[in-house]
């Protein structure tokens, strides 16, 4: 019964179990990558990723089988990357940022936690789709369409909306949802992109009508996919790629792109300044832009080849076409966002 | 002088409940601290044994001042009312547990628990849980845990008063004969005049923490020094405020002519108790059961004897 | 007895010094932090916040309120049908609530919309309505559904501290069921109902998920302080919100301490007479707790089922078919991320309740005032809002002196001193039951402090402590809000990643891993009970009333 002494070996006991789940998975699979054909120039090192979803992982798992080096990667919306780098600014949120609206990079380059890196290859990516000083590029578009519930539309004898203007006829009023700009980057490209493509008055005349039509807005990026497969909704506004087709076979559903233009944003990959594990994170760039990777990325992504930065990669083919992307100024994309996003919560009020 | 405790003064939150106690004990003898409950009496204890700080006076064992020791560095040790026994320890593991704090080899542990095993009577329950023993038992282990340390003062605070009657008795005998066997020094606190006199060499009567009487029990009822040690011990009728008498002192003689008059009886075996109407007055009177029985009703003579306090 | 016990009281000394720097530094230090950073930063200042926003904070207080009284008469109902039904009855229902303690907001919800959505199975379908499920009345529901597991176990564990012979003796006098339950039941019950009500007050304030999942367009404190970092970044204003709603949960707190001392102080004399359970089945109190249990129990039923039935199904054409594959998808998002949730909660639980049992000591045993205070600033991570303890955290360790952000150790810390506020409620329970003498015995016969540790204080709260370990265990293995801010790549939770998948909208993931959530925690539960029950057998003469007590925590 003596309990100081169990006390003690208790200790030594969470301390050992610490250890081998804090830092011990660094030599767990280290001996399993034997590629005879990989360089295996960054074994033994780690690179933290802060990435939009867990989904990238074989990407992830292919460059570690390639260099030797260890990925661990944390799912994260870029609003929390910024919150987070902007409470903490002892050290970087990571080494590599992955994915994420384009604004919340330009908001960080701005605020000097981007490391500039230049890549090789990154000559093959369209210059608009990278910062002009090589502190960010994109890894793809992500472009907004709606989603369809022909049943619930059926039932109140709407027909199928064809066009972003159809969304601001009064028959629609409360089967529209969308989420909120502040917490999805793609309803803000989308909010963005036809204001752009309208111009300032147009603009927010046509989504003073969308607001009539719409009860509340989701709080997160998910909801209106969910609620229109639901039948909540009849029309949801989303991010179109294929899980928007798979989860629309799922629940027998119709994708939309809108024929009068289809609203994009580029996703932003980046280096955190003064990031330990630099070189790593600069070498998975050099990685990412081997077309045959860009490749695998776009099926992870479930982007159209479309939807690809890089001319001469194919994806999947989702039935996008080029010629329909909105003419966009990607430039005040990053700096208009809180003036838009202030502007749009006026309008909205307390929806 | 063995143990000595000198104007001992301790309050609660600006309440005295000890107004400076002084008063000796000598060794080998067992004082029993007796008193209403709430008069004080465990804090007395407590100050004695350390558990409690004391805001005045002195405690002297052995002529040494041990008034700010801790507990565990006093030789004093105290069977509380709840035994306390570890439920997780046997018999012999209870017994021994003050041992520990002690340089013995543990041929010597062995040796003194065997001879207190066998001092309680308990030399077949080395082993056992404290579970199943009987609340007896029980009170003999914490007993022995106590003394097994060999402490110079032994405090005992109401230990039996979780026993049943009959086994109570068997206990106090008990505790003289450990008594006798040990001569060891107590302090013996109850409630029980009974106990009291059954076990106490001499009584310390307390009451609303103040010393009444410190005597021995033949002294304390035949002698009270105030109203307090009269009525707390023993039956009275109080005839004037320093004149008392007895209810055993009273006789009744019967009288159809008698100015006494029996308005109430209770029979308890050996004696019965009647209530007197006598002169206007009610008296308390105890008689022995020889046969003589007075009925409701009944006219009597009276006899007595008056006593008188001496303050 | 000689005077050698300095080593004991150095030991003493230390304990008491680490025991009070930890708690000031780990749960002080990042709330006073957050207070001083809110007010130093340029912005809003917190009065013009508050008069601005005085809706959010009443409906803050309107949803905590309603949901309070629903989730009340809710676990009220689901107790008093214990008194109706059979012992082995009995065990089953309340595993049915140990298990549902563990309840991921996005589940219920999810089950609600299906249910009584715009197109919901029984609104829609069967009744033919078109109803808004989305506003006040979905999140009240929804949290009052989900807080009713644990306030009925703790209102059972009064109930079955009660002194058998009280009832006896009223049934023998002829009283009915009813007028049982309305004179001696409730009565005996009312601490626990208030304390019971004053936690679903507390963890409805602080409540971040169901309102962002089915608020629909209502706002709460909550939500918006957690949107305000996620959208926008402004940790400032999470602060603020977070500020306004330190307030009506501190009122709640101490009213909750006032009851909760009596309620952990009372009813140790049940003297295991005959039991005088159940009672016949009827009265007004019977049928109405059957009605609102049933009713209760197919809520969970459906929500749980929900649950497992996206764990093992694949949905095509609007049809549910049976599959494999969210199990098999599931792998790539946890890896080793089981492992580590297991083991920091494992940690936790321990060292959570280590400390908790060390503060109790002194508080309650030793009654020092400081350890008093210790122990009321150690609850302080458990009335406000865990995002807000995350965001402390954030601020406090991000610069010298402790700069930890970014390590797991700060993931570890955290979840640690997150239990000691329920811990030191457990603790406190199991050594209530230590007769005060048994300290004094030890000093007694010669021995020390760390005498009083070894011998008497841990050998007699073991089944406390187990107790604590395992509520400890489970909270960190459920826990979401106060880590959010915290992890960096390779230090992930299993709840954050399901917390995330739910953002992404894989359900199936999710509910994967719900379901392996609470087989850990089960799994644990059952190694817990198994050990205790083990030990029980030779205690129950001398603990007659633990038991009973110590299920109150459970």
């Amino acid at each position: 019964m003596k309990a100081i002494k169990k006390i003690g070996l208790l200790a030594v006991f969470l301390m050992a179990l610490l250890v081998v789940t804090a830092c011990g998975n660094n030599s767990s699979k280290d001996s399993s990558s034997n590629d005879t054909k990989s360089s295996q120039q960054f074994k033994g090192k780690t690179m933290n990723v802060v990435a939009t979803s867990d989904a990238y992982q074989p990407l992830f798992d292919k460059f570690s089988k390639q260099t030797g080096a260890k990925v661990k990667v944390l799912s994260m919306s870029s609003g929390e990357v910024l919150a987070r780098m902007k409470a903490d600014k002892s050290k970087p949120m990571a080494d590599l940022w992955f994915g994420g609206g384009l604004d919340a990079f330009m908001q960080a380059k701005t605020d000097g936690q981007l490391e500039k890196y230049q890549s090789s290859s990154v000559k093959k990516i369209d210059s608009q789709y990278r910062d002009k000083d090589g502190y960010w590029l994109s890894k793809g578009l992500t472009v907004g369409g709606f989603v369809v519930n022909k049943k619930v539309l059926k039932e109140k004898n709407l027909p199928v909306p064809k066009t972003w203007a159809d969304l601001a006829d009064s028959k629609y009023k409360g089967e529209i949802i969308m989420s909120d700009p502040a917490v999805s980057g793609t309803m803000y490209a989308i909010v963005k992109g036809i204001i752009d493509q309208k111009g300032e008055k147009a603009g927010w005349e046509y989504w003073n009508k969308v607001n009539d039509n719409i009860s509340f807005y989701g709080k997160r990026g998910k909801d209106p996919q969910e609620k229109t497969a639901s039948g909540e909704f009849g029309i949801g506004i989303i991010p179109v790629d294929k899980m928007a087709f798979d989860s629309a076979k799922q629940n027998d559903l119709t994708v939309v792109y809108p024929k009068d233009g289809i609203p994009w944003v580029p996703e932003g990959v980046a280096v955190f300044k003064n990031a330990p594990g630099k070189k790593v994170a600069e070498a998975f760039i050099d990685f990412m832009l081997e077309p045959k990777n860009m490749k695998e990325l776009a099926k992870l992504d479930g982007k159209d080849t479309d939807q690809i930065i890089m001319p001469g990669v194919k994806g999947l083919d989702l039935g996008l076409n080029k010629k329909d992307l909105m003419k966009e100024n990607l430039s005040t994309f990053g700096s208009d966002r809180t003036a838009v996003l202030n502007k749009w919560s006026d309008m909205v009020g307390d929806k | 002088m063995f143990l000595e405790v000198k104007d001992l003064t301790k309050k609660y939150n600006h309440k005295t409940v000890l107004h400076s106690l002084s008063f000796q004990v000598k060794q080998n003898e067992i004082l029993v601290v007796l008193g209403p409950s709430g008069c004080g009496k465990s804090t007395l204890l407590s100050c004695l044994n350390g558990f409690t700080t004391t805001d005045g006076g002195t405690v002297t064992l052995l002529d040494q001042d041990v008034t700010s020791l801790d507990p565990e560095n006093r030789d004093i040790t105290t069977v509380f009312q709840s035994y306390s026994l570890f439920p997780h320890m046997n018999v012999i593991k209870n017994l021994t547990y003050g041992l520990k704090f002690q340089k013995l080899s543990r041929q010597e542990k062995t040796a003194k628990a065997k001879k207190m095993l066998h001092l309680l009577q308990l030399d077949d329950y080395a082993n056992s849980k404290i579970q199943d023993l009987s609340g007896g038992q029980q009170q003999r282990v914490a007993l022995g845990r106590s003394l097994i340390v060999e402490p110079q003062l032994l405090l005992l605070d109401e230990p039996f008063s979780n026993l049943d009657e009959k086994l109570r008795l068997k206990m106090r005998q008990e505790l003289r004969r450990l008594q006798n066997e040990l001569n060891i020094t107590m302090i013996f606190v109850t409630h029980d005049q009974q106990e009291a006199f059954a076990i106490g060499d001499r009584i310390l009567v307390m009451d609303q923490g103040r010393i009444q009487q410190i005597s021995n029990g033949e002294d304390l009822y035949s002698h009270p020094k105030n109203e307090f040690v009269l009525k707390f011990i023993g039956d009275s009728n109080q005839v004037t405020d320093d004149e008392y008498i007895r209810p055993e002192k009273i006789e009744l003689t019967k009288n159809p002519t008698g100015d006494g008059t029996i308005t109430n009886k209770i029979f308890q075996g050996a004696t019965i108790d009647y209530a007197l109407d006598y002169r206007g007055k009610n008296y308390q009177v105890t008689s022995l059961n020889r046969g003589q029985e007075f009925k409701i009703g009944d006219h009597v003579n009276v006899a007595y004897r008056t006593d008188k306090m001496e303050g | 007895m000689a005077k050698k016990h300095f080593g004991s009281k150095t030991i003493n000394l230390i304990v008491f010094i680490v025991l009070s720097l930890s708690i000031l530094v780990f749960i002080l230090y990042p709330y006073l932090s957050i207070f001083i950073e809110s007010f130093n930063e340029p912005g809003q200042t917190f009065f013009d916040f508050f008069v601005n926003n005085l809706d959010l904070t009443k409906n803050s207080l309107f949803i905590a309120i309603t949901t309070m009284i629903l989730s009340t008469v809710l676990s009220t109902a689901v107790t008093l049908i214990f008194v109706f039904i059979s012992k082995k009855w009995q065990q089953i229902l309340r595993l049915i609530l140990l298990i549902t303690m563990v309840s991921p907001p996005f589940v219920t919800s999810l089950a609600y919309i299906t249910l009584f959505g715009r197109r919901g199975m029984i609104t829609h379908d069967l009744l033919q309505l078109t109803i808004n499920p989305y506003g006040p009345q979905g999140i009240i529901l929804m949290e009052a559904l989900s807080f009713t597991s644990l306030n009925a176990l703790v209102l059972i564990g009064l109930i079955n501290q009660l002194e058998p012979s009280l009832i006896n003796s009223a049934r023998s006098l002829g009283a009915k069921v009813d007028s049982i339950i309305k004179d001696i039941i409730i009565p005996l019950l009312r601490p626990g109902l208030i304390v019971v009500a004053l936690i679903s007050f507390i963890r409805s304030l602080a409540d971040f998920q169901t309102p962002t999942i089915i608020g629909g367009s209502y706002k709460v404190l909550a939500s918006e302080g957690y949107l305000a970092v996620i959208s926008m970044g402004d940790i400032h204003q999470a602060a603020l919100i977070n500020i306004t709603l330190a307030i009506p949960a501190l009122i709640g707190f101490f009213l909750y301490i006032k009851y909760d001392r009596i309620v952990t102080t009372q009813g140790h004399e049940n003297s295991g007479g005959q039991s005088p359970f159940p009672l016949p089945k009827k009265g007004a109190f019977f049928w109405i707790s059957s009605v609102l249990s049933i009713f209760f129990y197919i809520a969970l039923i459906l929500q749980y089922g929900s649950i497992v039935l996206n764990a093992v199904s694949e949905k095509f054409m609007g049809k549910f078919h049976f599959s494999l594959q969210p199990i098999l998808q599931t792998g790539p998002y946890l890896n080793d991320t089981i492992l580590r949730t297991v083991s920091y909660s494992i940690i936790a639980g321990l060292l959570g309740s280590l400390i908790s049992f060390f503060i109790i000591y002194y508080s309650q045993v030793k009654k020092n005032k400081w350890m008093q205070f210790i122990e009321m600033v150690g609850t302080f991570p458990y009335i406000l809002p865990g995002t807000f303890f995350g965001l402390g955290y954030l601020y406090a360790f991000s610069k010298p002196p402790l700069q930890i952000t970014g390590t797991a150790i700060i993931v570890v810390i955290n979840v640690i001193f997150k239990q000691v506020a329920f811990a030191t409620k457990a603790a406190k329970a199991a050594t209530n039951q230590i007769e005060p003498t048994y300290f004094k015995t030890v000093h007694d016969l010669g021995g020390t402090v760390v005498n009083e540790w070894n011998d008497v204080f841990f050998p007699m709260t073991k089944h406390g402590f187990a107790l604590t370990f395992l509520n400890g265990f489970i909270s960190t293995m459920t826990t979401i809000g106060s880590i959010i801010f915290l992890v960096h790549p390779g230090q992930n939770m299993m709840t954050l990643v399901m917390f995330d998948v739910v953002q992404q909208g894989q359900y199936q993931v999710a509910s994967v891993i719900a379901c392996l959530i609470i087989l850990i925690c089960l799994i644990a539960a059952g190694i817990v009970f198994g050990i205790i029950n083990l030990s029980e057998r030779d205690w129950s003469h001398v603990f007659r009333s633990q038991r009973s007590n110590q299920e109150v925590q459970s």
